[in-house]
């Protein structure tokens, strides 16, 4: 057959019709040839037989209990928007000085802890724990928006189990500014409970979470860390939601300063 | 370059930024919001070659750069912003200096990772392989100059003046 | 390429289906056994409707997992590696129609079937055809509209017969043959214009 091979690129000559058949096939066999799964592939596939319901791991109880928590402090605190916005608790609050000063809000603010805080010169004292609380919020939310980007289909090449590992750093975020919104808040407890706002930040943080965990054990669920199955809209939408809401929170967060 | 910071304050258009309540606000936030896409993405890349998070390829998380110099893009402006509509409050505040200078170094060191040939190098990682420690070196330094301009941004009303 | 393999459980040579009843009385291994010999056929059929190798590792284990718990479903009125393929092939056309990969399609700036040949070093006998053709002819099969292109790459990749395919793509023997020669004759009409083989 006269095939002609061709070594400089730039010349070209019409090849014969069975070298373009054999062509066509040696590309495609060549391509799949390039691929072939890797035994990690194999590995969890044959364990699919050996987990039969995909138990979620050690941590996931604790973290229920943490979203359970998260949502039933949201409730409440929706609970109390709402009266502050249905004038029930207008009548009261008018006759407090500083807003909202019952008697745990005024023993702390004046515990010593609140007071060192408020009152350190030096870099732990209140500029560092709001240092840290940048920090731990930069954590979260940069880990949830890598986790929504991916559910968006950025990043590709990134596997689905390999995302699981990204949640554990937006855990870490949320329990540093669990602390250090704690002691912020002791610091400046009257004025930060009397802020509607500030609740609504503390909401919209609650519902953050809640989808982040959600999204985290959907991901669990599908067997031994394998890929998605019937969930990828759910896990769209899951990801548009968790982007809103954390632009929301973030928002809320900053405007606090603005309404104190 | 104070004299240029006080001519910056007489012009109409810093006059726009503080004269309107919500652009300073909205700033703010879009700045934590640029923030956090920044530092979740390029920490991200940082992360997968320290170690921490071996899993993906490194190619993958590479795609995920592109959205990080977005975040970026969104404080610079951001930023601007407030220096056009306050640059008193910035010019001279050793804490925006400090922040400045981790900045341009973080700039640096991105550009020595590409210029030196170690981003290439990285490129082709598959899953749970380890990165050479030159790659290490600049994912901490970034993670450490990064954080520090993350710091140095929050201690800019503290170390500031007229805040 | 791995470099390392899994353990096999080293079996004469039983049958699909009786390796399909152990599986359902409770024998794991058996499983994996039906994972070894299928893996790479579900694979390929994966790869070939997604185009991206880390697409169609998602898919495959979806498929087996999917396989296994509708097993006690399985009539073995077709053969399981059939039953096992149409299964993977719906999972990878949901995945390919899924509004999240279509943004991301999007978003991302790679490309599909981003494999090239150009990393590969052919041997000597290989380079008797030349490169260029080889990188003309892929860029060409990404154009070609999937009801072609699907049962081209199928077929080609040596795996599956055409009453198989047939099963698994849900559509006539004769439709496969003639969609796989429709898209030959359209890739060398193409390949022809670009100055390969003269054109028809």
């Amino acid at each position: 057959m006269g095939i002609r091979g061709s070594s400089q690129p730039q010349m070209r000559e019409p090849e014969s019709e069975p070298a373009i058949e054999r062509a066509i096939d040696e590309t495609i066999r060549r391509y799949f040839m390039r691929h072939e799964p890797s035994p990690r592939v194999y590995a969890r596939a044959i364990s699919t037989a050996q987990q039969p319901s995909a138990a979620g791991r050690d941590g996931s109880t604790l973290r229920s209990w943490i979203v359970a928590a998260a949502s039933a402090t949201a409730a409440l605190l929706l609970v109390n928007i709402a009266l502050h916005f249905f004038g029930v608790v207008a009548a009261r609050a008018a006759s407090d000085i500083d807003g909202r000063t019952g008697p745990f809000l005024l023993w702390l603010s004046s515990t010593g802890l609140a007071r060192w805080i408020n009152e350190s010169e030096t870099v732990f004292g209140y500029s560092g724990i709001l240092f840290l609380h940048t920090l731990g919020l930069a954590m979260a939310v940069g880990a949830s928006v890598v986790v929504d980007l991916r559910m968006l289909g950025a990043a590709s090449r990134i596997s689905v189990a390999a995302l699981l590992p990204v949640f554990r750093f937006m855990w870490i975020g949320f329990i540093l500014n669990a602390l250090s919104g704690a002691m912020l808040f002791a610091a400046d407890a009257p004025r930060k409970a009397a802020n509607p706002l500030f609740e609504f930040k503390l909401v919209l943080i609650a519902v953050g979470i809640a989808v982040m965990a959600m999204m985290e054990r959907s991901l669990l669920k599908s067997g031994s860390g394998a890929a998605l199955v019937g969930s990828e809209r759910r896990l769209t939408n899951l990801a548009i939601t968790s982007l809103v809401i954390w632009t929301a929170a973030i928002a809320a967060g900053r405007l606090v300063a603005y309404t104190l | 370059m104070h004299a240029f910071a006080i001519w910056l304050k007489g012009t109409d258009l810093s006059w726009l930024v503080t004269h309107h309540g919500w652009v300073w606000a909205t700033c703010e936030a879009l700045h934590f919001i640029g923030m956090s896409i920044l530092f979740g993405c390029i920490g991200a890349l940082d992360v997968r070659m320290l170690g921490w998070w071996k899993s993906p390829p490194v190619a993958g998380v590479n795609a995920l750069v592109r959205w990080g110099v977005f975040g970026f893009l969104i404080n610079l402006v951001t930023g601007a912003v407030f220096f056009i509509g306050e640059p008193l409050q910035y010019v001279d505040n050793p804490a925006f200096r400090f922040k400045m200078l981790f900045l341009v170094l973080a700039g640096w060191n991105v550009l020595l990772f590409y210029v030196t040939g170690v981003a290439d190098r990285i490129e082709s990682l598959e899953p749970d392989d380890d990165a050479p420690i030159s790659a290490k070196v600049f994912a901490g330094t970034s993670l450490f100059l990064w954080v520090g301009v993350m710091f140095f941004g929050r201690m800019l009303p503290f170390l500031g003046n007229s805040f | 390429m791995p470099t390392k393999s899994p353990e096999r459980v080293s079996t004469p040579r039983v049958t699909d289906d009786e390796l399909v009843e152990r599986t359902l009385r409770g024998d794991s291994t058996a499983f994996g056994e039906l994972v070894f010999r299928h893996g790479q056929a579900v694979y390929r059929a994966a790869l070939a409707a997604l185009g991206s190798a880390t697409d169609a590792e998602d898919v495959m284990q979806e498929a087996f997992l999917l396989a296994f718990r509708k097993l006690p479903h399985f009539r073995h009125d077709a053969s399981f590696k059939t039953w096992l393929l149409t299964i993977t092939w719906r999972r990878a056309l949901r995945w390919r129609h899924s509004p999240a990969r279509r943004l991301g399609r999007l978003v991302s700036l790679e490309t599909w079937f981003s494999g090239d040949l150009a990393e590969h070093r052919p041997t000597p006998e290989q380079s008797a055809v030349s490169e260029e053709i080889h990188r003309d002819v892929l860029r060409l099969i990404r154009s070609l509209p999937s009801r072609l292109r699907d049962p081209l790459l199928l077929s080609a990749s040596g795996r599956y017969n055409y009453e198989e395919l047939s099963d698994i793509l849900d559509i006539p023997t004769g439709t496969v043959k003639w969609r796989v020669s429709e898209a030959r004759r359209l890739l060398r009409a193409k390949l022809a214009r670009l100055g390969h083989g003269r054109s028809s």
